[in-house]
């Protein structure tokens, strides 16, 4: 039985259009283990977004194998989310239902009985400003309360694997403290994390491994601590991020 | 806690278009119930342009009942069979075009007294036989329409709801006769089976275009 919940290997992507062809990923190999919390880090454009969109088998690679909780992802397959979470940077909301009612309807159909599905919702959401909202349709919501919305669908079945896509933009102080309350608890409980986030400093509070994606590339894969090895004097995440680009 | 069915139901009943139909449906029974007062002799002609003009209304929760990008990007994401979320969503479509064919009969019925009882049967039965087909012709075309075409849901519900028409102008011209009504609709249960499972997995196959949602 593999040791990782998420191993990649060799995935590269290249998009084509009348402007001419972008390479988004190249080559990209990195393993996340079991029970690792994982931060995704690049600069924009890096490929992080459309790593993650092959991993949620929303994009088709164009060469490379994954697997996820020792499974081969195959093309067209969806199965495996039943023990996966995604958050994605395309949310995926249904903008004529209320808050309540795309909760319910994802528990429902992730086969969640009514009473499970009534006391997870009550639970995940109460931290939440999302909470004052349940009953309006989404399509009312502000940019942050579906962002709020997005990352509780992921969560709400309790996944193995947690994959999330800038899950703190547009969050206020109070949904982000009580959403890094909600990945710590999960992760306590041996779940697997991989997080790709501009926020370094709260990643530096979640996260013991990094995968490091410029131009579509794997720069750096490993434990939180090797990485900050390269750069000892470094006060934070931050600052040796920083200086790991500059020096390229 | 709402089940599945009325939650899908509650997604798709919020279309401006079903209220509408509603609406078409009565006045258009009243308008040709003004005219058979002045010309009793039309009544066969009225009763065509009333199961045409119905018969397109029944057309209108087509228009959102395709999976479009951003509801597959839900299903995609939780891992759900799409299939059974096709079965699911077209029983919620039977149920949305019951109650407006219901209503087509009851208006129908309430409106011309003295022939309803000849009209009932005849009107029934291409009710449900039209209902029948318009899913399974719709759903086959989709993935096709939508490897090309953005707008894929709205078309697929063009070519669902002309099925429907199409079976409904066969009723009305007499080539379907009411007793076929229920073969025509056990076909279509028959091949609806196969074609749920055959559109998901194609579904399932394609990239999503959520950057341009």
């Amino acid at each position: 039985m593999s040791t990782f919940a998420l191993e990649v290997q060799g995935c590269s992507r290249r998009f084509r259009s009348r402007k001419g062809t972008v390479q988004a990923l190249q080559d990209v190999s990195f393993q996340v283990p079991e029970g690792a919390c994982c931060g995704l880090l690049g600069p924009n454009g890096a490929g992080k977004s459309t790593l993650i969109r092959i991993l949620a088998n929303v994009l088709k690679p164009d060469a490379g194998r994954i697997y996820m909780l020792g499974e081969p992802l195959r093309w067209g397959r969806h199965t495996y989310k039943r023990q996966v979470g995604f958050m994605l940077e395309d949310l995926a909301l249904m903008e004529r239902l209320t808050g309540r009612e795309q909760l319910e309807l994802a528990a429902r159909l992730y086969g969640l009985s009514p009473e499970q599905t009534a006391a997870t919702i009550e639970a995940l959401v109460a931290p939440f400003e999302v909470a004052t909202a349940l009953d309006r349709w989404i399509e009312t919501y502000s940019r942050g309360m579906r962002r709020q919305l997005a990352f509780l669908l992921a969560l709400l079945h309790r996944p193995r694997l947690l994959v999330l896509d800038e899950p703190f933009e547009a969050m206020d102080a109070q949904a982000l403290e009580a959403a890094i309350t909600l990945l710590h608890a999960h992760h306590r409980q041996g779940a697997t994390l991989l997080i790709s986030s501009h926020r370094l400093d709260k990643l530096e509070r979640l996260c013991d491994h990094l995968v490091v994606l410029h131009r579509g590339r794997v720069r750096f894969a490993g434990s939180l601590a090797d990485f900050r090895d390269h750069l000892p004097a470094a006060e934070s995440l931050e600052t040796a991020y920083l200086h790991w680009l500059r020096e390229g | 806690m709402r089940s599945v069915h009325r939650l899908l139901f509650r997604l798709h009943r919020r279309h401006r278009l079903w209220w509408a139909a509603f609406v078409v449906v009565a006045l258009t029974a009243l308008l040709l119930r003004q005219l058979g007062h002045y010309a009793p002799e039309a009544h066969g002609t009225l009763r065509l342009l009333y199961a045409i003009v119905s018969g397109m209304v029944l057309i209108a929760p087509f228009f959102e009942w395709f999976v479009d990008d951003r509801e597959g990007l839900c299903y995609r994401l939780w891992g759900v069979d799409l299939a059974e979320v096709l079965r699911r969503k077209s029983r919620v479509l039977l149920h949305q075009q019951g109650l407006l064919a219901l209503a087509v009969l009851v208006c129908w019925t309430a409106l011309h007294p003295t022939t309803w009882r000849a009209d009932l049967i005849r009107l029934a039965a291409l009710t449900v036989a039209t209902l029948g087909s318009g899913p399974v012709v719709g759903l086959s075309v989709y993935p096709g329409v939508r490897r090309w075409l953005m707008q894929a849901p709205m078309v697929a519900g063009f070519i669902g709801g002309g099925a429907q028409l199409l079976v409904l102008g066969l009723g009305l011209l007499g080539y379907l006769q009411p007793l076929l009504a229920p073969l025509l609709l056990g076909l279509c249960w028959h091949y609806g089976r196969r074609t749920f499972t055959r559109t998901a997995r194609a579904l399932d196959q394609m990239e999503l275009r959520i950057e341009r949602l």
